[in-house]
C-alpha cells in the first residue's frame, strides 16, 4: 500500500454535497471537513463565517487520493466535487504547518476557536 | 524513603490503576490492544476500560493515527491537531460540585510558535464555563500545560507557568470544587479558585474540545488518560500514579 498525506479544501456551498459524494465514491474512507477557513484579513474572529472546509488525512491510501482527483477532474460545474482542491504530500511531519500553507496558497485561514 | 518505596516510586512496581479501586473512574490505555479498533493505522474507536463507553469517530480523514513506537518506545493515540478527534455523546465522570482528577500521559507535539490553545481531553458541556479541559497553551511563549474549568459559571484556565510542555509529560488537572491547579511531572502548579457548578453532561472528547463542532485541536500522541475521583483514598496514592504514569513514558 502507499500511501501519501492528503489535504482536501471544499467550498462552504459544495461542503455537504462533497461529504456525500466522497462517501459513496470511497466509502473505506470518508471525509468530514471539520474545520472552517475563511480569507486571510483583519478582523477575524470565531464568528466569522466560513467560506471554505478543510480536511486532512495523514495516512491516505493512494487509490483512495487517485480517485477523488479523478472525479474533481472529470466534474462539471453543477458536481459537488467541482472546485474541490487536494493537496498531496510524502512525509509530511508537521500537519499543522502543511495546513497553514496550504490555506495562505488560497488565500485562507482557519477561523480560530471560541476561547 | 525505604529502598522498596523507592522502587514502587521509580517503577511503578506492584501499583496499577486497579488500586484505586471505586475511585478509578476512567482509563485509557494504548497499550490495551483489546481495547481500540485500528486499521490501516487508523483508530475508529477507543473503550475506556472502566466504564466501557467507547470513544467514536466516523470520518476517516479525523481519525488518530496508531502509533506503536509513539511513547518511550510504547504506542500512543497520535492526534494531527487539524481534525482528528474521538467523541462519547455523555458524560459518566464527575459534574456539577464534584471533584475528580484527570492524569494524562501524553506527546505533546505543538511548537510554541503555534499560540493556538489545544485541548487533549475535555468533558462537560460545550463551552469553556461548563467543561472541565486539560490543555496546552501558549503563555509567554512557551509551551504549558492548562486546566479548563468553571469557577460559579464562568470558564476558568490555570496553567503550570514552572515546566516547559513540550514532549513528553505526565500531567494532573487536579479540579477540587474549590482550586484548580495544573501539575507537570510532579511539579506543582499554583492553584486558582475554582468552584464549580456548571459542568455539564453532553460530551467527553479526546483530541479536542467539547464544543459542539470539535475546536481546539491537540498535536498531541496519548498514551495514558486516568481519572479519579479526588477522594483522600485516591489522592493518598498519587505518588504511586504519578511514578507508574512516569515510568511508561520513560520520564526521569
Amino acid at each position: 500500500m502507499t500511501t501519501l498525506a492528503v489535504a482536501l479544501l471544499v467550498t462552504d456551498a459544495k461542503k455537504a454535497g462533497a461529504i456525500t459524494a466522497i462517501g459513496d465514491l470511497t466509502p473505506n474512507y470518508t471525509v468530514g471537513f471539520s474545520r472552517a477557513c475563511c480569507a486571510i484579513g483583519p478582523g477575524v474572529t470565531f464568528e466569522t463565517p466560513p467560506t471554505h472546509w478543510y480536511s486532512h488525512g495523514a495516512v491516505v491510501d493512494t487509490i483512495y487520493s487517485q480517485a477523488w482527483q479523478e472525479a474533481v477532474s472529470e466534474a462539471e460545474p453543477s458536481d459537488p466535487l467541482y472546485g474541490l482542491i487536494l493537496f498531496t504530500a510524502q512525509n509530511a511531519s508537521d500537519a499543522v504547518a502543511w495546513a497553514q500553507t496550504n490555506l495562505e496558497s488560497q488565500g485562507l485561514r482557519f477561523v480560530p476557536d471560541e476561547e | 524513603m525505604t529502598p522498596a518505596l523507592k522502587l514502587i516510586l521509580l517503577q511503578g512496581v506492584g501499583w496499577s490503576p486497579a488500586s484505586l479501586g471505586a475511585s478509578l473512574l476512567a482509563l485509557v490505555d494504548a497499550r490495551r490492544a483489546d481495547k481500540f479498533i485500528a486499521s490501516g493505522g487508523s483508530v475508529s474507536s477507543i473503550t475506556d476500560i472502566v466504564s466501557g463507553n467507547s470513544f467514536e469517530q466516523s470520518f476517516a480523514t479525523a481519525k488518530p493515527a496508531y502509533n506503536a513506537t509513539g511513547i518511550n518506545g510504547g504506542p500512543s493515540f497520535d492526534f494531527d491537531g487539524i481534525d482528528d478527534e474521538m467523541t462519547y455523546a455523555g458524560v459518566w465522570l464527575p459534574t456539577g460540585a464534584n471533584k475528580c482528577r484527570i492524569w494524562t500521559l501524553a506527546r505533546q507535539d505543538s511548537l510554541a510558535a503555534d499560540a493556538t490553545t489545544r485541548a487533549l481531553f475535555s468533558y462537560g458541556g460545550p463551552t469553556g464555563g461548563t467543561s472541565r479541559q486539560v490543555r496546552r497553551g501558549v503563555p509567554s511563549g512557551v509551551n504549558r500545560a492548562n486546566t479548563n474549568t468553571d469557577n460559579a459559571g464562568v470558564a476558568v484556565s490555570v496553567s503550570n507557568t514552572t515546566v516547559d510542555y513540550s514532549g513528553v509529560h505526565v500531567t494532573l488537572s487536579d479540579i477540587n470544587g474549590a482550586t484548580a491547579q495544573t501539575d507537570v511531572d510532579g511539579v506543582a502548579g499554583t492553584p486558582a479558585t475554582a468552584v464549580t457548578t456548571s459542568t455539564g453532561t453532553t460530551r467527553t472528547r479526546l483530541g479536542a474540545n467539547s464544543a459542539a463542532s470539535a475546536g481546539a485541536f491537540g498535536k498531541i500522541g496519548i498514551s495514558q488518560l486516568l481519572v479519579d475521583d479526588g477522594s483522600a483514598a485516591a489522592v493518598s496514592q498519587t505518588p504511586f500514579i504519578l511514578a507508574y504514569l512516569k515510568a511508561i513514558g520513560g520520564i526521569a
